[in-house]
């Protein structure tokens, strides 16, 4: 399978993913945001959180080629973040021949460690969950129905609006259409209206398909859902737990 | 157990008759193809019987159930509408949760749910792709699931838009061996004239709106005159059976 349904999951047998799909979300939610509250200048909660998401990486037993090669989604904010030291003001420091922002090393500082945290804990749940698993998770959290099906149905449908856009892109190629300049455009626009066009009947004949089948408005409940138990909340929300002990702790030191 | 008695229609916001005096009557058990030209407007004949499409002149009778709007809950469970896409029809995450959306619908409980799930995807050789994503599947199984789909319904009547497009020659053959080992009226649209003739003994041609001929199947495929008469045609270098 192409497209964006190709492995994020993976499939495997480990504590973290036969964890309920709720108690992981949760606890995915608390411990990404004790990890933004921490203070960026606190070094032991920082590396604690750091040392959790390891400790998590390696009971989900994932590969950390792996991790790290999904961690370059959050390429752009990193490169972001090594800006700031250029460009912040206050005191400076001298960094080899480099005269830096003191606050801009600390605020690249929390952004970089904070999202390689943070992205590191999503990955670990991404890649031991399974997309209806999520999709059933935020529902047993109760995230609006609405949201939840909006969501379960841009996944289920991403790869063939991608599959659509790639067989337009291949058919304008075929007639010689190889954009250089913006003035050239054109084509393309319209061939995005037509995307957006197709994609809309698509959604009213799934509408129709759901109507057919006594759809009243509201979604069924997921067929079958395994029943959350309190060691999948005890092991979901360890990382949080961690991490907001160490957030006492570096509050206790005042580090 | 399927009647459509001068079944008129117009899409809002055109004068233009899409379906005109349609009238047609399918006995329980029959299986019936519905040939015709693109742009005849058998799609939109096939919205009607499930009641998709708003006014319209002319009734359609399910069971002895007139479609209307107060029945429309009761005419959805007894009409089984197979749509041509098998994407369209399979939107949930997983085949069983595709499966279970309109019994669960029905407002059945979990076993009984359950039951027909795992009922209807054995009917169509599909049990082994219970908790498969629809869209990993192939073609061939994806139509097999979207079939599931509408028998879990445990309806009278099954129609089906075109059920062989996109299907390989082997798919074809297997779904018309499975469409001939289901118990129910199906009503089968299809351009595929020899797909008709191994799974319905009988067939309507729909052209410019109008039934324009009720026949034996065997009768329309092997009369040359009358397939070029109504916009039909069979495949290159086919020879009708006589």
């Amino acid at each position: 399978m192409s497209g964006p349904h190709r492995h994020l999951h993976l499939h495997g047998d480990n504590p973290a993913a036969r964890r309920a799909p709720e108690a992981k979300l949760a606890g995915l939610f608390l411990f990404v945001l004790l990890v933004a509250l921490t203070p960026t200048r606190w070094m032991i909660p920082i590396g604690a959180e750091a040392v959790i998401v390891g400790l998590t990486v390696a009971a989900a037993s994932l590969p950390w080629r792996v991790v790290l090669r999904r961690l370059v989604t959050i390429t752009p904010f990193i490169a972001f973040a090594f800006l700031l030291p250029f460009v912040v003001s206050g005191p400076r420091m001298a960094v080899g021949p480099l005269h830096l922002s003191q606050t801009g090393l600390w605020n690249a500082f929390g952004i970089v460690s904070k999202a390689i945290i943070g992205a590191s804990a999503t990955i670990v749940v991404a890649s031991t969950t399974s997309v209806p698993d999520v999709v059933t998770g935020l529902r047993k959290l109760h995230l609006p129905a609405v949201i939840v099906t909006i969501m379960s149905f841009m996944w289920r449908y991403l790869d063939l609006i991608a599959a659509d856009s790639g067989r337009m892109r291949q058919a304008m190629s075929a007639r010689g259409y190889q954009p250089r300049w913006l003035w050239q455009a054109r084509p393309l626009a319209n061939a995005t209206g037509a995307l957006f066009v197709r994609s809309y009947e698509r959604g009213e004949r799934i509408h129709q398909a759901m109507l057919a089948r006594g759809f009243d408005g509201v979604m069924p409940e997921p067929s079958r859902t395994r029943p959350v138990t309190g060691t999948d909340w005890a092991i979901s929300l360890l990382p949080a737990v961690g991490a907001a002990v160490a957030l006492i702790i570096g509050a206790w030191y005042g580090s | 157990m399927l009647r459509v008695d001068a079944l008129s229609y117009s899409y809002p916001g055109s004068t233009a008759k899409v379906l005109e005096d349609v009238s047609l009557a399918l006995d329980a058990g029959e299986r019936v193809a519905l040939v015709g030209p693109n742009g005849s407007g058998k799609t939109t004949l096939v919205l009607h019987l499930n009641g998709l499409l708003g006014d319209h002149d002319g009734s359609v009778q399910v069971s002895g159930i007139a479609c209307t709007k107060p029945k429309l809950k009761e005419i959805r469970q007894r009409v089984g509408l197979l749509f041509q896409d098998p994407n369209d029809q399979l939107f949930m995450q997983t085949v069983r949760d595709d499966v279970s959306f309109g019994p669960a619908n029905l407002g059945l409980d979990k076993s009984e749910i359950e039951r027909r799930v795992e009922e209807s995807l054995r009917s169509v050789s599909a049990s082994h792709l219970l908790d498969r994503a629809p869209h990993h599947l192939s073609g061939g199984e994806q139509r097999r699931c979207a079939i599931a789909t509408v028998l879990a319904m445990r309806p009278d009547v099954l129609v089906f838009d075109e059920p062989t497009a996109g299907l390989d020659p082997k798919g074809c053959l297997e779904l018309s061996d499975l469409l001939n080992g289901l118990s129910q009226t199906q009503l089968i649209v299809t351009h595929d004239l020899p797909f008709a003739l191994a799974t319905c003994p009988r067939t309507l041609v729909l052209q410019e709106g109008s039934i324009k001929a009720d026949l034996s199947t065997r009768d329309l495929i092997s009369d040359p005159e009358l397939l070029e008469r109504h916009g039909l045609a069979l495949p290159f270098g086919y020879v009708a059976p006589r």
